[in-house]
């Protein structure tokens, strides 16, 4: 069970949880760069 | 402050820290990390001064550390650090005395928040008679990661944390980096569109008043803690024990519960230094006769002072003013309801769901209100 778990685990975070985790900080930070770069209103105004 | 010269830093710290294990090295480590980003954002005379008023203000612990005239090296201390506190918050009086360029070290240096750092390494090394070693000196009264907008560390928490906290793991990395990330998100993406899409500084009318004061709250809430969230990822990666700020002040129910959940650290400071020092002298002198009116008294005193530690205006006065009226009426509504409906009585009063409901929008409300004070823009209104 043990070697099973360390196969599907990293640092006892499922693997589909970690990369789901990892994928959410990249959205936000893209966010964060896309929107800090352009400025908020100029975002608003896009659409 | 969260810019390129930030960021390099805690790769910095990253890169040092984490493989450090020996305590000495770490503290030294850490105390040459914080210098870091001050090099990188002042020039080198700035640099120098304060090197020097850091080296002053270890000497001075030292000095109260050997008990010896130990009150007048706090009393001069503190007043030293007040003087320097007013210059910051006037700077046109800092022009008119021709101390621009000190003025400029003290604004990058987050020199409130220094303030009340100092202030509380001093009293509690009154109290103790032990006094922190120099690289510990630089690592509390100016610590990176907390430059911009706190949190106020207290100091005996600072002293009772571990010298080395347990090795990052992969998944408290993780913990950590959605800790930093969630904290940008809040700040650049949230906070700045709510900002310039809904905020005019309260130049709307009618309706759309009303809106801009919930609008405001929000945005402050999201902008401030985004700081704290910063902080305390950072910290996490570092191994950097970082006190957690806000804890969902939405929820609060009343305003003493509001500020047991916002700006934490500065409540506590408060709390520590202020309020109870002057409730206890009042409840002393009036035999305990009226303790309702020393509460109130101590909670005006000392949020009239935290109004000013904001801004030294009468906008902010006000604020605290009102903070201190919150507070007090919260204080009185509770013993009238204990002595209304007794102890049990009010265990169920605080269960009922609906009041529930009903005390945490009154008190989003008065939260929200109240910060109006302090933004509105009198200029069109008082001649």
């Amino acid at each position: 069970m043990a070697v099973q778990n360390s196969l599907w685990l990293i640092d006892g975070i499922p693997w589909w949880q970690f990369i789901l985790r990892v994928l959410w900080i990249t959205a936000q930070l893209s966010l964060v760069l896309w929107i800090g770069k352009r400025g908020a209103l100029f975002f608003y105004q896009g659409f | 402050l969260y810019e390129p010269p930030f960021w390099g830093t805690v790769a910095a710290a990253l890169i040092v820290l984490v493989p450090l294990r020996l305590p000495v090295l770490r503290r030294w480590s850490l105390a040459a990390i914080n210098f870091g980003l001050l090099a990188l954002l002042l020039n080198g005379v700035q640099l120098v001064a304060v090197a020097a008023a850091v080296l002053a203000a270890y000497l001075l612990l030292k000095l109260v550390e050997r008990g010896r005239g130990s009150l007048l090296a706090v009393g001069l201390g503190i007043a030293g650090v007040l003087a320097l506190f007013v210059l910051h918050k006037l700077p046109r009086l800092a022009a008119d005395l021709g101390l621009e360029d000190l003025a400029g070290v003290l604004r990058i240096v987050g020199f409130s928040y220094v303030t009340l750092r100092f202030i509380d390494v001093s009293l509690a090394v009154w109290e103790s008679r032990q006094a922190p070693g120099l690289p510990a000196t630089v690592n509390y009264l100016l610590p990176f990661h907390m430059l911009a907008a706190g949190p106020i560390q207290a100091y005996n928490e600072f002293v009772d944390q571990p010298s080395i906290g347990p090795k990052l793991s992969i998944s408290g990395a993780l913990t950590a980096c959605e800790r930093i990330a969630a904290g940008l998100f809040k700040k650049y993406v949230l906070a700045v569109s709510i900002n310039d899409l809904f905020l005019t500084g309260f130049r709307g009318r009618g309706w759309y008043f009303l809106l801009e004061v919930q609008l405001h709250y929000l945005w402050l809430y999201l902008d401030f803690s985004a700081y704290s969230d910063i902080a305390v990822g950072v910290g996490c990666l570092l191994g950097v024990a970082t006190p957690e700020n806000f804890n969902k002040p939405y929820l609060a129910r009343n305003m003493i519960d509001y500020w047991e959940r916002w700006h934490i650290s500065l409540s506590m400071f408060i709390r520590r230094h202020l309020f109870i020092p002057v409730q206890l002298w009042l409840v002393r002198r009036s035999d305990g006769r009226w303790p309702l009116r020393s509460a109130s008294l101590a909670f005006l005193v000392s949020f009239g002072l935290c109004g000013l530690w904001h801004e030294l205006s009468l906008r902010w006065l006000l604020w605290g003013l009102i903070q201190a009226l919150g507070l007090s009426a919260c204080t009185a509504y509770r013993h009238a309801l204990v002595r209304r409906l007794g102890r049990q009585g009010v265990k169920a009063y605080l269960a009922n769901p609906w009041i529930r409901v009903l005390a945490i929008v009154f008190t989003f409300e008065f939260v929200a209100f109240s910060l109006v004070v302090v933004r509105f823009p009198y200029e069109g209104y008082l001649r």
